[in-house]
């Protein structure tokens, strides 16, 4: 059963690959890129770019077909990736959290946007005890503020209050 | 050179000198430690200060901070899976795992000893052989510098883990990553998309941050530890010989270290090549000439070594062509170069001639800043062993703001912020999938000096391909490379008829 899983997931994910890559290699083949510099001495623009896209291509293959030889494998318990949904909403809701707060960095300011999600990371990890969590965000904003604005002179962006 | 020693020792007895060689140190381990910060910003920053000071306190504040923070990007490399500059992502493969297991003090101090080593082994070479090693060094032409780029594109095999096919396709992946922005010959805008920040190419160090780091923070937090009462950041292991490196880990340890002090060595003097490389390849050939289990990139304490050896090694070595021809090897060298003008002093042939007791001052200033950093490297290492009672759950938060912080600081933009996120998700999926983000970042680096050299050599050449062949350095890399490719060939042969025979003897006793 798990070999089965890791072979039909490596099917999928070479199939994918070879699909988008040989696409993308054609459009590039066509594409402007491709054309500059003919006639002249030296490669184009597009050579490395195609060689990429070549190489994803046939290994992209070359994995399909192997696949197909470790079917009878027995595999590890670790090499086995099947998707875990809890796992994948605790990645979802940590990553949307990160996307908010890079879009309330300019709005609201660094300061109050990562003291925000300093409390929400917390929250979300379940650390309850506000012992821990009030020291940490005020100590960390104090260091960040006298190691990089103060020290490194990188000016972090401010918001409409501070 | 009796003479100027006298003189530089003399000169040693200043005590200006052993300040700053505490403060740079100091200051140099603290911003290597720190994901997205070099030491070449803190040079930056120091650099109008020294206008100030005399020429030999100046010159090694400098490179004090510079060597420290070399080594130190190699401890969150171990504790966090987070290297402080792209060459620590080579000590992270097996200094994580190591972590994992408990062992981060070995892994740490036995990083320690590695860079002191290397470091005090390229700082050797330099004085003694700098004239020597700059005259080869500057033989690289783009023929040469195309062909060791294509051997130095073999350490993918040893960092690909157990499925070498998807380590090439991360390799095909870092390999197009590389060419996103201006193309190098003609300045065309290449995958851009209308965006401008993609004009410059995809910023390494969010990059670099998002692979690792992020991608590490989400993996945990996948995990069930949320459930779990109380988890400490890292294991700890009852066994005390895994809080130090013992007799046997260092003998088993000594010839990879030695042998990537000469290859970070020989790779930091020719210009444009970089740390990066020297630690790739070094722990490429760590790897290849093993004969020690656990296997690499499960916890190989030689694998940490050779990086960190090799890499550390690069530190007195980009200075041969500075020192010796005028000519900096890398952007530090460039940054070092500046505060040699600023002192009066112009790097070149006439430098030893006119300036002598201050560079060999200097060169002795080298051996001393080692000398600093390991007892403050040592220091550190009893610091960070307070970080691993701490709940995982507080460092975790604690390391996510860091790392946005560090991207952003790199070019003051949001944007690099949102490259990070974004090779987060793809290094999470990546490990889930059994891809390896480091043969994306090897790839990715090497790509621009591979294209450039190739694309140049053919200009040279007017066309002709045989210019690889017909330079004797491209050569002998040429030869090489395919030493190495075929010895990885008959390897991995190898080990599947191994694995076939203990397989095929199971079942007949079954």
């Amino acid at each position: 059963m798990r070999g089965k899983n890791l072979k039909k997931q490596d099917v999928i994910i070479g199939t994918i690959l070879a699909f988008a890559s040989g696409v993308i290699f054609f459009l590039i083949r066509s594409s402007e890129l491709h054309s500059e510099s003919q006639g002249e001495v030296g490669l184009s623009p597009a050579f490395f770019p195609e060689l990429a896209f070549l190489l994803i291509f046939f290994l992209s293959c070359l994995m399909i077909i192997l696949s197909y030889f470790k079917s009878g494998e027995r595999q590890p318990a670790e090499a086995v990736k099947i998707i875990n949904l809890t796992q994948m909403r605790q990645v979802g809701t940590i990553f949307l959290v990160l996307i908010v707060y890079v879009i309330l960095i300019n709005i609201v300011g660094y300061y109050i946007s990562s003291f925000a999600t300093l409390l929400t990371l917390f929250w979300i990890f379940r650390v309850k005890s506000w012992y821990t969590i009030l020291p940490v965000s005020i100590l960390l904003m104090v260091m960040v503020f006298f190691f990089f604005e103060m020290g490194l002179k990188v000016l972090l962006p401010r918001g409409f209050l501070f | 050179m009796i003479d100027m020693l006298t003189q530089a020792l003399s000169l040693l007895l200043n005590p200006e000198i052993y300040a700053v060689i505490l403060i740079g140190s100091s200051l140099g381990i603290f911003l290597g430690a720190i994901p997205g910060l070099t030491g070449i910003m803190a040079i930056a920053i120091i650099i109008p200060f020294t206008y100030y000071m005399d020429s030999v306190p100046a010159l090694i504040l400098l490179i004090s901070i510079s060597k420290s923070a070399i080594y130190s990007g190699g401890i969150p490399a171990i504790l966090l899976n987070t290297p402080g500059t792209p060459a620590d992502a080579a000590t992270a493969i097996d200094g994580y795992a190591l972590a994992r297991r408990g062992k981060a003090l070995k892994a740490m101090k036995m990083g320690l000893y590695a860079s002191v080593i290397g470091d005090t082994f390229s700082d050797l070479v330099l004085i003694l052989v700098a004239g020597l090693l700059a005259s080869v060094a500057l033989k690289f032409g783009p023929p040469e510098y195309a062909m060791l780029i294509v051997f130095s594109l073999t350490i993918i095999g040893a960092v690909s883990g157990k499925s070498m096919v998807k380590g090439l396709i991360s390799a095909g992946a870092g390999l197009f990553l590389a060419t996103i922005g201006l193309d190098p010959m003609r300045g065309t805008p290449r995958f851009d998309f209308g965006v401008i920040e993609f004009y410059g190419g995809i910023s390494l160090i969010p990059m670099l941050i998002g692979l690792f780091a992020l991608a590490e923070v989400l993996r945990q937090a996948g995990h069930e530890i949320i459930g779990e009462k109380d988890v400490r950041f890292l294991p700890v292991s009852e066994n005390r010989d895994d809080s130090r490196v013992t007799k046997n880990d260092m003998k088993r340890c000594l010839k990879p270290i030695f042998k990537s002090s000469a290859i970070g060595t020989f790779l930091g003097a020719i210009p444009g090549i970089g740390p990066t490389v020297a630690a790739f390849v070094s722990y490429g050939e760590a790897k290849r000439t093993s004969k020690n289990p656990p296997p690499f990139g499960e916890g190989n304490l030689e694998g940490v070594a050779a990086s960190e050896a090799g890499n550390n090694a690069t530190a007195g070595a980009n200075l041969i062509p500075l020192l010796t021809l005028g000519v900096p090897g890398d952007v530090t060298a460039a940054v070092l170069l500046s505060a040699f003008m600023l002192q009066g002093l112009a790097p070149g042939p006439l430098l030893f001639e006119k300036h002598g007791y201050i560079i060999y001052t200097f060169f002795l200033g080298l051996l001393m800043c080692n000398v600093a950093y390991f007892f403050l490297g040592t220091l550190a290492i009893k610091l960070s062993k307070k970080l691993f009672r701490v709940s995982k759950r507080v460092v975790l938060p604690i390391v996510l703001i860091l790392c946005c912080v560090g991207s952003y600081a790199i070019n003051n933009s949001l944007f690099d912020v949102g490259v990070m996120l974004v090779f987060g998700v793809i290094g999470f999926f990546m490990v889930k999938f059994g891809f390896t983000p480091a043969s994306m970042i090897i790839a990715f680096i090497l790509e621009p000096i591979l294209e450039r050299g190739v694309r140049q050599s053919l200009i040279i050449s007017q066309g002709n391909p045989m210019i690889f062949i017909t330079h004797p350095v491209a050569i002998i890399f040429i030869v090489l490379t395919i030493f190495v490719v075929a010895g990885t060939i008959r390897r991995t042969y190898k080990d599947k008829m191994k694995l076939e025979k203990a397989k095929s003897s199971l079942t007949g006793n079954e």
